[in-house]
């Protein structure tokens, strides 16, 4: 085996406000030792919110930083770099591009993680500094998005990316210099709002003796400013946040000895920050520094040199049996991208059928999008082994979700269509029973049927769809790895 | 209802046929893992598993399709038959609950109407209201559902007589050995007498 000691891995994370790296070396007990962090307040994320395009000018920016940390992490010894993009390159349509441009330029590989991969990422890293017992939420708030995890006693029970960033709220509310109390006030509350509807779908625990986690350069600056170092009480950031607003961006950088750009977002982060801790109502928020990297070099680390798959096991192969195929016929497809393809149609048939159902004007609508959506679920069941259980895990979810979402309807449609037949055939005696049956239905249809269109309306809207492309559409024939699966394996 | 039964070694990286008869060959374990229930007509819960489990296999056969070629086609109309046999089944189930839980709630709205009426009656009006309560009028609420939870579980072992009939049928016409057979990987020998036949 070869001497994992002897290693030395760099772990750049390109987020919205900063580029970030560390460099890494397990010690000989087996523990993460990191080195060598430097930070590049680059603001790569400045203007996506309101153009949904990555400036030009920020990307050169971030180029020229990849540059300088690729050419100090090979100084170091570093003999692999891992790169990961979060909420700015994911949102903005031109960030392909600049991941190319990466490539090119650099010799890095950038990988564009999901929320819920970053989520998991650092959970990974912030597991090796920081004891995780007991009830934990931790908040990893960037620049232009926020990753919730929620664990008990280490064992990760959900994780969810929400649209909340300190750079992104900062671009939406804060216009002036320094903050007017009001803007702050108008981010909490919109950061208070996105949080509440996070909390119907991940379970955020409430109280006392939970344990709120704030990873990230907001939570670093804020233990700064209150020289609380990594333990600080709830009231006291509400107090920080008030002080905000009296504190332009240079006197704030001179005082958490940080760049004037990071300055002007901070607010918004803290505004951010308060808005979880009054909902979680923790009476003491800790803080860490980013885990993200450290889950990156742990995962480099801890994979074995002479294999290119990280330790984390896959099931054991099965290389192509010798008559498996036809004699004449071209080899048959991997069954990962095969399934890609097939999971693609699949979801292409629920959202053809969605408009219908959601219109009800027949009862075959809702029934189509059961239809569509088992027989998605049946290729994604399958399929689970082959993808990253991190990003493909909540789109197997949402399969089955909308499943569940239509069986109330569902059931109800076909009852009421049977006493409707039943009525027309039964002697007049018994139609106030029947009647009576017909309207309880009824009622608890219109009921079902309103949160079902919600729900599937919803679901239209949002992500979802953007995302299933993301993951299972098919691009570029001439090179068989998808560029999703980059560093998955 | 129940998980789907987890396929364990399928490998990424392997062409599809070989993955699609694993996935083929959990599937159908699946299925007859319900056989036990098919002779007790009151195992509802179970009975529905295994429609759900045919709707699984079903669905595998046709995501697989072209791997598994016209047998694949003839196993999904027997499996679609065995599908909608207890998906009848099932319906009617529901149904069963659905106008019994009425009934139960009609029942019990006239035993508080006439607890009602003797708390409030005369002593001379309650021979009427027990006389009255005892033979409800010709178009009292329950007759109707009375009615309907008879239809529903005659239809109901109708459907239950249907799907065993079909279920020995397809028995004896071998969808068992001919599913499993499909599931099995194919033998070059096998292949060879295939083209030269």
């Amino acid at each position: 085996m070869t001497d994992a000691t002897a290693r030395v891995a760099a772990a750049i994370d390109i987020g919205s406000n900063s580029i970030k790296m560390s460099l890494g070396r397990l010690s000989g007990d087996g523990r993460l030792e990191e080195f060598g962090q430097v930070v590049d307040v680059v603001r790569l994320g400045q203007g996506v919110e309101r153009t949904g395009a990555l400036n030009p000018e920020r990307v050169d920016a971030a180029i020229a930083t990849l540059k300088r940390f690729a050419g100090e992490a090979r100084a170091a010894g570093a003999t692999e770099i891992a790169a990961v993009a979060t909420e700015a390159t994911r949102a903005a349509r031109n960030g392909a591009e600049f991941l190319e441009r990466v490539r090119s330029e650099t010799g890095i590989a950038v990988r564009v993680v999901s929320g819920e991969e970053e989520a998991a990422l650092t959970f990974r890293g912030l597991e090796t500094d920081t004891e995780l017992t007991g009830h934990v939420v931790v908040a990893d708030i960037g620049g232009g998005s926020t990753e919730f995890v929620v664990a008990n006693d280490g064992v990760v029970l959900g994780s969810r990316s929400t649209p909340l960033g300190s750079g992104r709220l900062t671009e939406r509310f804060v216009t002036t210099d320094p903050p007017t109390p009001e803007a702050l006030a108008q981010a909490q509350a919109e950061a208070a709002r996105v949080i509440e509807r996070l909390a119907r779908s991940l379970k955020l625990p409430r109280g006392e003796s939970v344990r709120l986690i704030v990873v990230g350069g907001t939570g670093e600056y804020l233990a700064r400013m209150t020289a609380q170092e990594r333990s600080l009480d709830r009231r006291v950031v509400q107090n920080v946040l008030g002080k905000m607003a009296v504190l332009n961006a240079a006197e704030l950088a001179e005082i958490i000895d940080a760049p004037e750009a990071r300055a002007r977002v901070l607010p918004a982060g803290v505004a951010i920050v308060a808005a979880v801790a009054s909902r979680v109502l923790a009476n003491r928020i800790e803080t860490a520094r980013s885990g993200i990297r450290s889950g990156l070099l742990l995962e480099m680390l801890t994979r074995p040199v002479s294999a290119e798959k990280p330790a984390k096991t896959r099931p054991a192969r099965v290389r192509r049996a010798a008559g498996a195929t036809p004699a004449g016929d071209a080899p048959e497809p991997a069954f990962r991208e095969a399934m890609r393809g097939l999971i693609h149609e699949r979801w292409q048939e629920v959202w053809k059928v969605m408009p219908a159902a959601i219109e009800g004007t027949s009862i075959e609508g809702v029934h189509d999008v059961r239809v569509a959506s088992r027989r998605l679920r049946a290729a994604m069941d399958v399929a689970a082994p082959a993808f990253p259980r991190s990003w493909y895990k909540p789109l197997h979810l949402s399969a089955k979700e909308i499943t569940s979402a239509l069986g109330e309807v569902r059931d109800r449609d076909v009852i009421l269509e049977r006493l409707q037949e039943q009525r027309t055939a039964a002697p007049p005696a018994d139609w106030p029973g029947i009647d009576r049956l017909i309207h309880r239905i009824d009622d608890e249809r219109i009921v079902a049927r309103s949160a079902m269109e919600a729900y599937l309306a919803g679901l239209m809207r949002g992500h979802l769809r953007d995302e299933v492309e993301r993951r299972f559409a098919p691009r570029d024939p001439a090179n068989a790895r998808h560029p999703e699966d980059e560093g998955k394996e | 209802m129940s998980r789907a039964w987890p396929v364990n070694d399928v490998d990424p990286e392997a062409p599809v046929g070989v993955n699609a008869r694993k996935v083929l060959a959990v599937r159908i374990a699946e299925l007859y893992s319900y056989e036990p229930a098919v002779a007790q007509p009151t195992w509802s819960h179970e009975l529905h598993d295994m429609r759900i489990a045919a709707k699984r296999l079903r669905y595998t056969l046709e995501l697989f399709e072209t791997q598994f070629g016209e047998t694949g086609k003839q196993q999904i109309d027997r499996i679609k038959q065995v599908q909608e046999a207890l998906g009848v089944l099932h319906d009617r189930d529901v149904e069963i609950e659905m106008v019994g839980a009425e009934l139960s709630a009609a029942m019990a709205d006239e035993a508080d109407r006439v607890r009602a009426d003797l708390a409030s009656a005369e002593p001379q009006e309650m021979a009427a209201i027990a006389t009255s309560a005892m033979r409800p009028p010709p178009d009292d609420v329950r007759r109707g559902l009375i009615s309907l939870l008879v239809a529903a579980h005659a239809d109901r072992q109708a459907a239950y007589d249907a799907f065993t009939s079909l279920w020995s049928t397809l028995g004896e016409d071998g969808m068992r050995r001919d599913l499993v057979t499909l599931s099995m990987a194919q033998r070059p020998e096998r292949l060879e007498a295939d083209t030269s036949a």
